[in-house]
């Protein structure tokens, strides 16, 4: 590069007029060797800033960092949206037997006399026989029942006893 | 946005994001943490990428924030740290220096916005729109700011070598 050039590159650089590009090719041309003297202070500059660049090159793989943070991020998405399907999947649950439990409660089948028959004639018939049964079972205990009578005509006669009393009392009053 | 264009289209950004954080910082871990921070946000903004105008420009300002928050958090140990160390010993801040080749301790010297913007510009290769997101400012702003950054350094230079001489 021209020295002149290089010059006028120069007086961009420190009036902060340069572009990138410009600064590049200073920097290029002050990293070679046996330059003049002259401009010592601006090849020290341009040195150091070469080499300063050490100090902030990250001593880690920054592509393999960043892929493990990202990884790590959708792992944690996907375990997420699995526990909002379980959440989900969970209260629905929860939601249905509650409202079946309520449904059998305040459905309760009431009790419904249901017919046995379809044949009215027949039920007719059965009943009738039922009662029959019924009647027939009274009318045979009742029978023993007649007995009871008997208890009555008793006390008709213990009541006798009474006239006994009458005379003992009598019998008292002429002792007198 | 895929991931497999994730990864073409924005983890390339990676290294320099990584650079500038550490400008910023000034701290390789802190640096390691914004980082990862910032491409968190940017994989849930995932689906909005494609609809901004740069994704440079919108992973710069993500990072700017990041790295301010980080400061704000830091601040406070760091400055008691330096004033301990300037109360006991007021060459300290020297000492540490020693050893340091003499444009880095003229780079020490700079007031701190324009040593980054320097730093941004002239050793990570930052275009003057993304340094004047970072920095809160206009292009012209960082220009002038730079201007007065690199002439100051070459005087010092010229300076420290005459009397060298």
């Amino acid at each position: 590069m021209e020295y002149k050039e290089i010059e006028k590159l120069l007086n961009r650089y420190l009036d902060g007029e340069s572009t990138l590009e410009e600064e590049a090719s200073l920097k290029e041309y002050f990293s070679q060797p046996g330059l003049p003297a002259k401009h010592s202070e601006m090849k020290e500059m341009f040195r150091y800033f070469a080499e300063a660049k050490q100090d902030s090159t990250p001593a880690f793989d920054i592509t393999n960092e960043l892929n493990s943070v990202i990884e790590n991020e959708i792992k944690k998405e996907s375990v997420n949206r699995f526990r909002h399907l379980y959440a989900w999947a969970g209260s629905a649950a929860a939601v249905l037997i509650i409202s079946f439990g309520l449904f059998q409660y305040l459905n309760k089948p009431e009790v419904i006399v249901k017919d046995t028959y379809k044949d009215p004639k027949l039920a007719y018939l059965e009943t009738k026989h039922a009662l029959m049964m019924v009647s027939k079972v009274m009318n045979h205990n009742s029978s023993r029942l007649k007995y009871l009578s008997k208890v009555d005509k008793s006390f008709g006669q213990v009541q006798k006893l009474a006239k006994i009393d009458k005379v003992v009392n009598s019998v008292k009053n002429t002792e007198k | 946005m895929t991931k497999e264009e994730f990864q073409k289209e924005v983890m390339p950004m990676g290294e320099k994001m990584y650079r500038i954080a550490y400008r910023l910082l000034g701290d390789s871990e802190s640096a390691r943490d914004v980082l990862q921070e910032l491409f968190l946000k940017l994989w849930e903004k995932r689906n909005e990428l494609h609809q901004l105008s740069s994704i440079d420009a919108f992973a710069c300002t993500v990072l700017k924030n990041k790295c301010l928050d980080k400061l704000r958090l830091q601040k406070p140990t760091i400055d008691i740290e330096i004033l301990k160390t300037q109360g006991n010993n007021p060459e300290a801040t020297f000492d540490h220096m020693e050893g340091m080749s003499e444009i880095r301790k003229v780079m020490q010297l700079l007031p701190e916005r324009q040593r980054i913007i320097m730093q941004m510009r002239d050793i990570e290769g930052c275009s003057f729109e993304e340094i004047a997101l970072l920095a809160d400012t206009t292009e012209n702003n960082v220009r002038v700011q730079l201007c007065i950054a690199r002439k100051w350094v070459k005087e010092e230079l010229v300076k420290i070598y005459n009397y060298g001489i």
